[in-house]
């Protein structure tokens, strides 16, 4: 029975783990049907400035006329009729992949957005693991102390009790 | 002056450095005497950092330019409150802050430890002064705050004008509460594996400074996040900088320690866990400090020093790699019966909260490093911003919502099927109907809706809890309802203040789901008269006028603004120029209520007239500010001492004696 469980809370953590994944590598915002406006790109991309602000953040925070000047090459791009990502990528090839407001999904950047769900996923196999062994441990007890129907009778007697003072105190 | 500040400080450092190993060796070789002077030490070293704190805010209020750091942070026009919150506006100013909240803290600690904690306060001491006098020679011999300049300016630059603003005087000095006050029960964690009382004791010895230094700096994080949304003017309260990052973790991981005590407290489970994850949040407490200081990760907040970086990490390295050293030798003494009643009980969801916080953690601090690792690795530099944390947190926080309305539905040591059937019923019903009825009403995106109804779930989970305690009081000593709650509250603060806190957490969970996922933007460039249309509001730009406040020049506009037709009055947002400061701060205008927020920026103007402007509605911001309110509230009660508390004993500790009552024995 335990390990029946066991496998469906490895299969659970494996299956949160794989939804978390999902929903982190997804677009971030839902990419509308519309063309691409400035602000679809001010969030993503990083102000040049040095003040470590997105482009939409410095540019309303600060009279920063690096991100002024970003965000009318933005425009220049999309007058140009480029897609998103061929705006992303030109940015790129202009000031490097520091850039982008958050790593690409792809090669190296793409262990930033898998590693902390694997990581949690990993440590959820390890929580159920231990739950299981612990809860397996104390029915190994029960067992190995219990000598007869008696004294297995006053155990549970002792356990209800003890849960009636828990609720009492509680 | 500033040698007297200078002489105090390194006095200070001898004193303490002296005070960490006669405690230490009092401790070891139990030489009373020495104690006695070591007792001493701590006040000495208290009353020195003090003298040198006081050297340097007289400096600061008397504009004495002589000082380099006096020059940096203040000036003649600046107001005698800013010039005071110069002491910790800049790096060496706020190690000396540092150094004077963790030698005051200690005397605290030293005089709650008269009667209690007689074994472990020596060892307690010798961490907190050793701390102490590393802070301390950091200042005396390479961040000195009292550097003179060989010739003293006439006036002095003052603070960024970004500073200039009350949140300066709460954000940075909670935070710092926050930080140092995970100092005290780190030092608590030491002092029992030092000594090898590795019970219950240092746990509730050092209850209340956990739960202050964690309401602190989640305190500070709301100053924090209040201060962005009014100053920085951007429209969010959140940058994901990593500064903010930095102090965020620590909370976490201090958020899962408070909930794993509770299963060493009854069970006498998780020792080594325990201990690990103070160790964990002071560690992270110095990484914020040195993130801050250091300059290390590009941030907004970050000023930099050569030395700091180096300095910081040195430290951090040694309390990391000593006190992981210290648990692995006491490792044989912590192992504990772990054992639990069943899988699904109060115990295992802790568990999982406990692995969800400290994933939420992780995966901040990953994505904090991430740059530094590929620029290692590829040679090619990184960043890691909002888009990156939002997504990779959003799903965590939910589930961790989640799992915070389900716990409180679990019974300790075991769960019948009936009884969860029973607690279930009613929370999972008002979530369903609450997802159901949104998603009826056409919300979209379903996430959002999904959010709202697992919000309902841990409401009606929190409430339920509340109503089932009311009941009891009622039913069984005929109290009324309304006199029952206080009563309630009173009788077991820790539990009660808990789901207060609770509550708070939903309340701002429900101002960040809203805003993030509904908020409503547009810029326009109108000329006077003209009208901007942002869902029901109507603006009408009235004009610009032009002012001089103090050592600034205001630029003011004025909008009319109306919600479906009604006059809701006037608005003034403005741009200030300070003398000397090229950069201009943005005055928002913000109008706020339980609905939402309209939130106007003067991004800037012409000469012709026209004016532009940024208008956002935030939906449900207000939320946000009324869930840290309640989170206070929660926390205080949490925090008022509880008699029973010391009456009462862990379950493990609990034998059958007559008639199966427990034993206080």
């Amino acid at each position: 029975m335990h390990r029946e469980i066991l496998v469906g809370a490895l299969l659970a953590s494996f299956a949160v783990g794989t939804l978390m994944v999902a929903v982190a590598t997804a677009p971030h915002k839902a990419t509308a049907s519309g063309p691409v406006t400035v602000s679809d790109l001010t969030d993503e991309l990083m102000c040049q400035c040095g003040c470590g602000m997105t482009l939409a953040a410095c540019f309303e925070s600060m009279e920063c006329s690096v991100s002024g000047s970003m965000a009318a090459e933005i425009q220049q791009q999309i007058d140009e009729g480029k897609s998103k990502g061929e705006i992303s990528d030109y940015f790129v090839a202009q000031y490097g992949e520091a850039v982008l407001a958050s790593p690409r999904k792809s090669g190296f950047g793409l262990a930033a957005w898998i590693i902390p769900f694997l990581t949690i996923a990993a440590g959820g196999g390890a929580t159920a693991w231990l739950v299981w062994l612990w809860a397996r441990r104390r029915g190994t007890r029960v067992y190995e102390t219990t000598v007869g129907a008696q004294d297995a009778g006053l155990l549970t007697r002792y356990e209800d009790q003890v849960d009636q003072d828990l609720k009492a105190l509680e | 002056m500033p040698d007297l500040g200078h002489a105090a400080l390194l006095t200070a450092f001898v004193i303490a450095a002296y005070t960490a190993v006669a405690s230490f060796v009092s401790a070891r070789g139990r030489v009373g005497e020495l104690w006695l002077s070591a007792r001493n030490g701590v006040y000495a070293a208290f009353g020195l950092t003090t003298i040198a704190s006081g050297v340097l805010l007289y400096d600061l209020l008397t504009h004495d330019f002589t000082i380099k750091y006096v020059a940096e942070y203040t000036s003649r026009s600046q107001s005698p409150l800013y010039n005071f919150a110069a002491w910790w506006a800049g790096l060496e100013g706020s190690l000396l802050f540092w150094a004077w909240l963790l030698s005051l803290f200690a005397v605290i600690v030293l005089i709650q430890s008269r009667r209690n904690n007689r074994e472990l306060i020596p060892y307690i001491s010798a961490v907190n002064m050793a701390l102490l006098a590393y802070f301390l020679g950091m200042m005396g011999f390479a961040l000195n705050p009292f550097e003179t300049l060989p010739v003293a300016p006439a006036d002095g630059m003052g603070l960024n004008p970004l500073l200039d603003n009350p949140g300066m005087l709460f954000h940075p000095t909670t935070l710092y509460l926050g930080y140092v006050g995970f100092t005290i029960p780190f030092a608590f964690a030491i002092a029992a594996l030092i000594s090898g009382r590795l019970g219950t004791d240092w746990i509730r010895a050092s209850r209340r400074w956990t739960l202050f230094a964690w309401f602190a700096l989640g305190l500070g994080n709301l100053f924090g996040a209040q201060w962005a949304y009014t100053v920085l003017g951007w429209g969010g309260y959140w940058g994901w900088d990593p500064v903010e990052n930095a102090s965020f973790m620590p909370w976490l991981v201090g958020t899962a320690y408070l909930h794993s005590v509770m299963i060493q407290e009854r069970r006498g489970m998780l020792k080594v866990w325990n201990i690990l994850l103070i160790i964990i949040a002071f560690s992270l407490s110095l990484f914020g400090t040195m993130v801050t200081r250091s300059g290390i990760l590009s941030s907004v907040h970050s000023f930099s020093s050569g030395a700091a970086g180096p300095l910081f990490l040195a430290l951090l390295t040694a309390v990391a790699a000593g006190s992981l050293g210290l648990l692995w030798l006491r490792l044989p003494a912590l192992r504990s019966e772990n054992q639990l009643d069943s899988l699904v009980s109060r115990e295992s969801s802790f568990l999982l909260n406990n692995l969800l916080l400290v994933g939420a953690a992780f995966a901040i601090f990953w994505g904090s490093v991430f740059p530094i690792l590929s620029e290692a690795v590829r040679g090619v530099k990184t960043t890691v911003g909002p888009p990156f944390f939002q997504q990779v947190t959003g799903p965590i926080f939910l589930a961790l919502l989640l799992l915070m309305g389900i716990c409180p539905l679990i019974g300790w040591r075991k769960a019948s099927p009936e009884n969860l059937a029973r607690n279930f019923l009613f929370p999972l019903g008002t979530g369903v109907a609450t997802a159901v009825l949104l998603l009826a009403f056409g919300m979209r995106p379903i996430f959002a809706a999904l959010a709202f109804a697992v919000l309902a779930f841990v409401a009606a989970s929190v409430l339920l809890e509340f109503y089932r305690g009311v009941r009891a009081r009622h039913r069984g000593r005929g109290e009324s309802y309304a006199i029952a709650v206080p009563r309630l509250i009173w009788a077991n603060k820790p539990r009660y203040g808990g789901y207060i806190v609770h509550v708070g957490v939903i309340l701002i969970a429900l101002g960040v789901v809203g805003s993030q996922m509904f908020a409503t933007n547009i810029e326009a460039t109108v000329k006077p008269g003209e009208t901007i249309q942002i869902r029901d509001y109507v603006l009408t730009y009235q004009g610009l006028t032009s002012y001089t406040e103090g050592n600034r020049e205001i630029v003011a506009a004025t909008l009319d603004v109306r919600r479906g037709g009604e006059s809701l009055g006037s608005i003034i947002t403005s741009k200030s120029f300070s003398a000397g400061r090229e950069e201009p701060r943005t005055d928002v205008s913000i109008r706020s209520d339980p609905r939402e927020d309209l939130y106007t920026i003067l991004s800037g103007w012409n000469e012709d007239g026209t004016a532009t402007f940024k208008v956002l509605v935030n939906p449900l911001v207000m939320w946000i500010w009324v869930g840290g309110a309640v989170l206070l509230l929660g926390t205080a009660i949490a925090f008022w001492p509880d008699a029973r508390a010391e009456a009462r004993l862990p379950v493990t500790e609990r034998m059958p004696a007559k008639g199966m009552r427990p034993s206080h024995a």
